[in-house]
């Protein structure tokens, strides 16, 4: 069952990559004979085109991570059907044409960003928009991606002490081959054996600590990460976690195909099962804010619209790069829903939960973080999958450590990027202070202050542990920005390709700021007010922050509007 | 080979006693160049010399050298230029040679021409067999900035030199993993860092010449002349040069110093002499003795 | 028949095998970029007066560093637009 399923996915992603993709390609216009970026402004350092499939599988690496995990996991409450469906249909008719479409207007806007085109279309007021949001979406994220990682590590002590193994063998592997300078393929090989080590000494040497304790060690970690130059410990690092990538997406998706097990879980409970704090959570609107990664990312148009478009070496490449590596996440997604939907009931009920068929909607989600907090569920019910298959013969320790350090590395990687970032997007807010408040700017833009502020308030709304309440924030964030960047890819249709073929874009973007605004009404209205009740300052701050990523995305609507009848003004 | 500077306010009489010195080692047989690096020369009054070129050989021992620092520095930028063009030839959208044009006219330059003809000097040291260099200075402000540019640079370019060691750091650790590249094609044997310390080479020699030279600074016996003289001196301390004598020129009766310190410093009177009514330059003023300079044979 | 099969999976590995490399170094090239920008503008800067470097260390330099301006130039282009450049040089996710 669980294979048809897959199987399914698969199929509907080829099709639909194959027509509705080349209805895209139609609306936009794709020519052999346009010269791209990477070609007409090549520099040799940015601009510099890329092969198909090298780009491909960059731009993919850049996307996944632990979000198309994570959000799964949360979503199952409402049954797996709901939730694969939209990680099927809002992905190819929403996020995905998202994705492609950043890329596209970015090729043609000479390589400029997202945040460009939408300043150019738009208003200037949009684009300085973008670094407000995407402060809120850095300090929420380290609140998100922090609350998880103590979480796990504090569950699976072993994942704790392997990733610890994991740095020292990023030191080492970093010492090879950026200092001694050995051959590449050899430190490689060396390094992928470290990694296997550290996940074995993991299991040998769990280290156990308590949640603060966690918190204070991963808040230094941020802070001394983005100091140090980047061959010690980042760059290492991170080739590292490519290889865990890969382990885990090939064991999965073999895994996947050949486990052939009944769906366990129910596929339908209700349209609003309690997820969020204890609330009953509507299916509509809160799906975008359940499932971002693996469906629709706003951060994705960035990533885009960043180095991507300036490497695309012919139009028709945007199409498996933008439109095909949405489509790949989704794929990542679908896995993750089969292994929780397959063998995620019995994994609970071994733990001891009183979850049934019949009280899914009610006790699913507080059974999943009494027993396997967040990714938990995720870690042992793709550890069930594997066990099921030929696979079992790989310990199941080790699988488990595995899907765990997989979920860890990730979100860890996202908490020290956001301090570079940060840095950066802090210096932009605080430009207009240049010349009235010259002392507070350079309070601000000061290297440590920039660092510490995101850090700080991130780790202190992850202290609070309020997981459900932490993840739908930092997912209104990431789909705010996701709604002003299809909006602006349409207004790019509309107003640069001067077509009237708008619905690909304009009824999904439509609908995607209904529901983002409806989310957050809905978010600060029934969810927030219970968490203030309980942890006054973590309710507060988020509250504060919905409020004004709600005043900014009025003010972006006015603007579209106002853009949007220019446009037809002047035709 | 020694040398000596003769530093000081203007109008001091610093140019009388460098030509004085000069005429008195050479006349008693030994190699002497004469060098003003004064951009308002004078020395051509002194030797009472017609129009003449930048150097002359006034006697079989004594030459004088009074650079065009004009001409140097033009002809160093057009140098550069012209080297520009060569080596960039092949960039389409660079114009750095519209920089170096405008700089060519600008003002403010006389410190660096004055130093390239010092470095030039120096490079050919070896090849002169002068036993004695002497320097008749410009005005203070224009003295300092000449000497101070040697330990400017050289704090710029050992900065630059840290900067540059990490940059060509990180392009070995790429270009060891990604070597076909054509990314990393550009990253070639580094000829900036090459360049940066042959310029700090060259610099520490510079700082080292001055180091080894001997500095004087010509006052005159009148209160404002020896505030001046006592700030130059300090001036001077700060950049790492210590003097070794002050020259009380134009001093008839003994004089009472209220900023320098007779017993700290080492000053030396000079008495201006009876004229007889000529209008020439006094240039027997017995200075080889009263500066105690140490002859060898 | 074989041989084309056997030059799409040369090329397939060739493709992953720069995947790789460029995974390897991607931050180490964000930092040196970032490095030889300053360097550039430490540079360019003497020449009106900004940085202070006395003109003639920076004047020595020029001849060698041709390629390196014309690309600080070209990145002074879109030096407004880095926000999506820092998400996509950094593994956010």
């Amino acid at each position: 069952m669980s294979t048809l399923i897959l199987l399914a996915g698969i199929a509907i992603y080829v099709i639909l990559y194959f027509t509705y993709g080349k209805k895209l390609e139609n609306t936009v216009g794709v020519s052999e004979e346009n010269e791209t970026p990477a070609h007409e402004y090549y520099d040799g350092v940015d601009y510099i085109p890329a092969k198909k499939s090298v780009l491909f599988g960059h731009h993919f690496a850049s996307i996944a991570g632990a979000a198309p995990i994570i959000g799964p996991v949360l979503a199952m409450a409402w049954g797996w059907v709901p939730a694969i469906l939209w990680v099927w249909l809002g992905n190819i008719f929403m996020g995905a044409v998202h994705d492609y479409l950043a890329v596209m207007a970015s090729v043609r806007y000479k390589g400029k960003s997202i945040q460009f085109v939408a300043s150019d279309l738009i208003s200037e007021r949009t684009g300085k928009m973008f670094y407000w949001l995407v402060f809120f979406l850095l300090v929420l994220v380290i609140a998100a991606f922090g609350a998880v990682v103590t979480g796990m590590f504090i569950n699976n002590p072993s994942v704790a002490s392997s990733y610890f193994f994991i740095i020292l063998s990023a030191l080492l592997l970093g010492i090879m081959l950026y200092r001694l300078k050995w051959n590449f393929y050899l430190s490689t090989v060396i390094g992928i054996g470290l990694l296997v080590l550290s996940m074995v000494a993991g299991i040998y040497f769990p280290i156990n600590l308590s949640w603060n304790t966690w918190i204070v060690i991963l808040f230094l970690y941020i802070i001394i990460a983005a100091s140090i130059p980047v061959n010690v410990l980042l760059q290492p690092r991170d080739y590292l976690n490519s290889w865990l990538l890969y382990a885990g997406l090939l064991i999965g998706g073999v895994a996947a195909i050949f486990s052939l097990h009944e769906l366990t879980a129910p596929a339908f409970t209700s349209f609003a099962p309690i997820i969020s704090n204890g609330k009953s959570t509507p299916f509509w609107p809160s799906i975008v804010l359940i499932i971002a990664c693996g469906s629709l990312s706003g951060f994705h148009s960035l990533v885009g619209s960043g180095t991507t478009s300036k490497q695309i070496d012919k139009e028709s490449d945007v199409l498996p790069i933008g439109y095909g590596t949405m489509l790949s996440e989704g794929f990542l997604s679908t896995v993750v829903i089969i292994s929780i939907a397959g063998f995620g009931f019995g994994v609970l009920t071994k733990a001891g939960s009183g979850l049934s068929i019949q009280n899914w909607a009610q006790k699913y989600t507080s059974s999943m973080m009494e027993h396997y907090p967040k990714a938990d569920m995720f870690t042992h019910s793709y550890a069930a999958m594997v066990k099921s298959t030929f696979l079992r013969f790989i310990p199941h320790k080790v699988i488990t450590v595995l899907a765990g350090m997989w979920v860890a590395s990730f979100a860890l990687t996202t908490l020290d990027t956001t301090n570079r970032l940060a840095r950066y997007t802090i210096a932009e807010m605080a430009s207009p202070l240049k010349k009235n408040m010259r002392q507070l700017y350079d309070f601000l833009t000061n290297k440590w202050v920039a660092s510490l502020i995101p850090a700080a308030l991130g780790m202190w709304l992850a202290w609070s542990k309020n997981f459900t309440v932490l993840w739908p924030s930092f997912s209104t964030a990431n789909q705010l920005i996701a709604s002003i960047a299809l909006l602006t890819g349409t207004i790019w249709l509309k107003k640069k390709i001067k077509t009237d073929k708008l619905n690909i874009s304009l009824i999904p973007a439509i609908i995607l700021w209904i529901t983002v605004t409806a989310a957050i009404v809905w978010f600060s209205i029934v969810v927030l007010p219970a968490t203030i009740a309980e942890s006054p300052v973590t309710g507060i701050s988020v509250l504060i922050i919905e409020i004004v990523m709600f005043v900014l995305n009025i003010l972006f609507i006015i603007d579209f509007i106002k853009s949007y009848k220019e446009a037809d003004r002047n035709e | 080979m020694q040398t000596y500077f003769f530093t000081g306010k203007g109008g001091t009489g610093k140019t009388t006693i460098s030509s004085a010195l000069a005429r008195e080692l050479s006349g008693v047989g030994y190699n002497t160049l004469l060098v003003s690096l004064d951009p308002a020369h004078n020395l051509q009054d002194i030797f009472e010399l017609e129009e003449s070129g930048p150097e002359s050989q006034i006697t079989e021992n004594l030459r004088i050298i009074e650079p065009d620092f004009e001409k140097i520095k033009t002809e160093y930028f057009e140098g550069k230029v012209k080297f520009l063009r060569e080596t960039t030839s092949h960039l389409s959208s660079f114009n750095i040679e519209n920089y170096l044009d405008t700089l060519k006219y600008a003002p403010g330059q006389e410190e660096y021409a004055v130093m390239l003809f010092l470095r030039n000097l120096l490079f050919q040291r070896n090849k002169q067999p002068y036993q004695f260099i002497i320097f008749d200075t410009p005005p203070t402000g224009l003295l300092l900035k000449i000497l101070s540019l040697p330990k400017l640079s050289l704090q710029w370019i050992r900065k630059l030199v840290e900067l540059r060691a990490k940059i060509v750091d990180r392009r070995e650790m790429i270009s060891n993993i990604r070597n076909e590249d054509e990314k990393t094609k550009y990253y070639q044997k580094d000829q900036v860092l090459q360049q940066l310390r042959q310029q700090e080479n060259e610099y520490d020699k510079l700082r080292e010449f001055y180091g080894s030279a001997n500095f004087y600074i010509v006052m005159n016996p009148d209160i404002l002349v020896e505030k001046e003289t006592y700030r130059l001196k300090n001036n001077l301390f700060e950049l790492d040069f210590e003097i070794d004598g002050i020259i009380n020129n134009r001093c008839n009766k003994p004089y009472t110093f209220e900023y320098l310190n007779e017993k700290e410093n080492n000053i030396i009177r000079i008495g201006a002499k009876e004229n007889n009514g000529s209008r020439k330059y006094q240039l027997d003023l017995n200075l080889i003795k009263k500066l105690d300079i140490s002859l060898s044979e | 028949m074989n041989n084309s099969l056997f030059n799409y999976l040369k090329d397939l590995l060739d493709s992953f095998d720069q995947h790789l490399k460029k995974g390897a170094t991607e931050e180490l090239e964000y930092e040196l970029e970032e490095m030889e920008f300053v360097f550039a503008l430490l540079i360019y800067s003497s020449f009106i007066g900004i940085s202070g470097i006395p003109e003639g260390v920076a004047i020595e330099l020029l001849p060698y560093m041709g390629k390196e301006l014309q690309q600080f130039e070209e990145k002074t282009v879109n030096s407004d637009d880095q926000l999506a450049q820092l998400f996509s040089k950094f593994d956010f996710e």
